[in-house]
C-alpha cells in the first residue's frame, strides 16, 4: 500500500516537473507572458509539494471530509480542466464566429474574383 | 419572379460542371451561385457567379452566402441544390412552380428507393419524427438539401448551422413560425453517388444537441 502510494507521488510529481517544462518552453518561445508563467510555475510548484508532503493538507481535508489529499487533489484538478475547457469552448467558438464572419464577407465582397 | 439557384461546393469540381450545365437549361447562368467552400483547387467556371470561401465553413455557412448574395440582387427567392449530382436539374420547374403559387419554402423530399442502406433509411425517418415531435412539423425528408426558400421565410429561419445541421434547423425553425409561413414538400428522384458523403453518426448527435438549443431559443 505505501509502495502504491509512492508510485503516485512519484507519477505526480514527474507530470508536474514535465508540465513546468511545458509552461517554460512556451515563455521562452513568447507564446505566453510573464505573469502567465508565473501563475503556471506557482500552480505545478504548488502541486508538487502538496503531492510530496499530504499532511500539510490535513486541516482541509478534515474540514471538508475528504479522506485522502490525492482526492482532494483530483477533485481540484478535475474543476481546474473543467474550468479551461469551457474557457477554450467559449473561445474557439468566439473564433469560429470571426473568422465565418469574415470569410463569408470576403465572399460576398468579390464575386468570381474579380477583386485581387 | 426572380430566383436564384445556389449550389454550395466542396471539391466537386469535375461533377459540379455538369450540374451546372444541366441546370442552366432550367435558370439562367447569370442567376445561378456556386459558392466554392474552400474547395482545395478552387472552383473555375463561366457563365455563372461563383463565390469563394477562402477556407472551408461549412455546408451551411455556404448555403447562408449564397442567399445573402442572392437577395442582396433583388432575389425573391432561392433554390439550394447540391454540387454533386444527387439531384435532378428537371425537378428545378417544379420548386419555380411551387415558389410562384405563393409557398414560402419548398421541399425536395427524395423517395427512398430499396436499395437505400437500412441505416440511413430509419436515421432520416428518425429525424423527421423527431422533429415532428419537438416543433409539431412534418417533413418526410428532413435532410434534403434540394429545397427552395423566399426572402420573407429566409429572414424567418435564418440558420445559425454552419455545417450539416443546416437543414434540421431550418426545418425546426419553420416548426417555430409554421403559422407565419407556407411550405409545402413534394416527392423528387434521387441519384445515391458516393455512401461514405454526407450527414455522420457524429454528425447527427451534434444535430440532435443543437435541436435542444433551437427550442429554446
Amino acid at each position: 500500500m505505501v509502495e502504491a502510494f509512492l508510485g503516485i507521488q512519484i507519477v505526480a510529481v514527474s507530470f508536474a516537473g514535465f508540465m513546468l517544462y511545458v509552461a517554460f518552453m512556451h515563455y521562452k518561445r513568447n507564446n505566453i507572458k510573464r505573469t502567465e508563467f508565473l501563475f503556471w510555475l506557482t500552480v505545478w510548484l504548488a502541486f508538487a509539494y502538496f503531492v510530496l508532503f499530504p499532511k500539510v493538507l490535513d486541516p482541509i481535508l478534515a474540514n471538508l471530509f475528504i479522506v485522502r489529499a490525492m482526492d482532494l487533489l483530483s477533485i481540484t484538478a478535475f474543476m481546474i480542466l473543467a474550468y479551461l475547457g469551457f474557457q477554450n469552448h467559449v473561445g474557439i467558438k468566439s473564433l469560429q464566429k470571426d473568422m465565418e464572419k469574415m470569410v463569408r464577407k470576403k465572399a460576398l465582397e468579390n464575386p468570381n474574383g474579380k477583386k485581387k | 419572379m426572380k430566383i436564384f439557384l445556389v449550389i454550395p461546393a466542396f471539391n466537386e469540381q469535375g461533377r459540379l460542371e455538369k450540374v451546372i450545365s444541366k441546370a442552366q437549361k432550367y435558370i439562367p447562368g447569370k442567376n445561378i451561385i456556386v459558392v466554392d467552400d474552400g474547395s482545395r483547387t478552387p472552383v473555375r467556371l463561366s457563365g455563372v457567379i461563383v463565390l469563394r470561401h477562402v477556407v472551408n465553413l461549412g455546408k451551411g455557412a455556404a448555403m447562408k452566402t449564397g442567399a445573402d448574395y442572392a437577395f442582396g440582387q433583388n432575389a425573391d427567392a432561392v433554390i439550394f441544390m447540391d454540387s454533386d449530382g444527387q439531384h435532378d436539374p428537371t425537378e428545378l420547374p417544379k420548386f419555380v412552380t411551387h415558389l410562384s403559387s405563393g409557398y414560402d419554402l419548398v421541399f425536395g423530399s427524395r423517395r427512398m428507393p430499396l436499395q437505400t442502406p437500412i441505416v440511413r433509411l430509419l436515421g432520416n425517418k428518425t429525424a423527421s419524427i423527431y422533429i415532428n415531435l419537438v416543433f409539431g412539423i412534418y417533413v418526410s425528408d428532413i435532410l434534403s438539401g434540394f429545397r427552395a426558400i423566399t426572402k420573407k421565410a429566409y429572414l424567418v429561419v435564418k440558420w445559425v448551422s454552419p455545417r450539416y445541421g443546416v437543414e434540421t434547423e431550418m426545418v425546426a425553425r419553420l416548426g417555430k413560425h409554421k403559422n407565419r409561413l407556407k411550405y409545402i414538400e413534394f416527392p423528387i428522384e434521387t441519384i445515391y453517388i458516393d455512401k461514405y458523403k454526407g450527414l455522420t453518426i457524429i454528425d447527427a448527435v451534434k444535430i440532435f444537441v443543437s435541436s435542444i438549443w433551437w427550442k429554446l431559443f
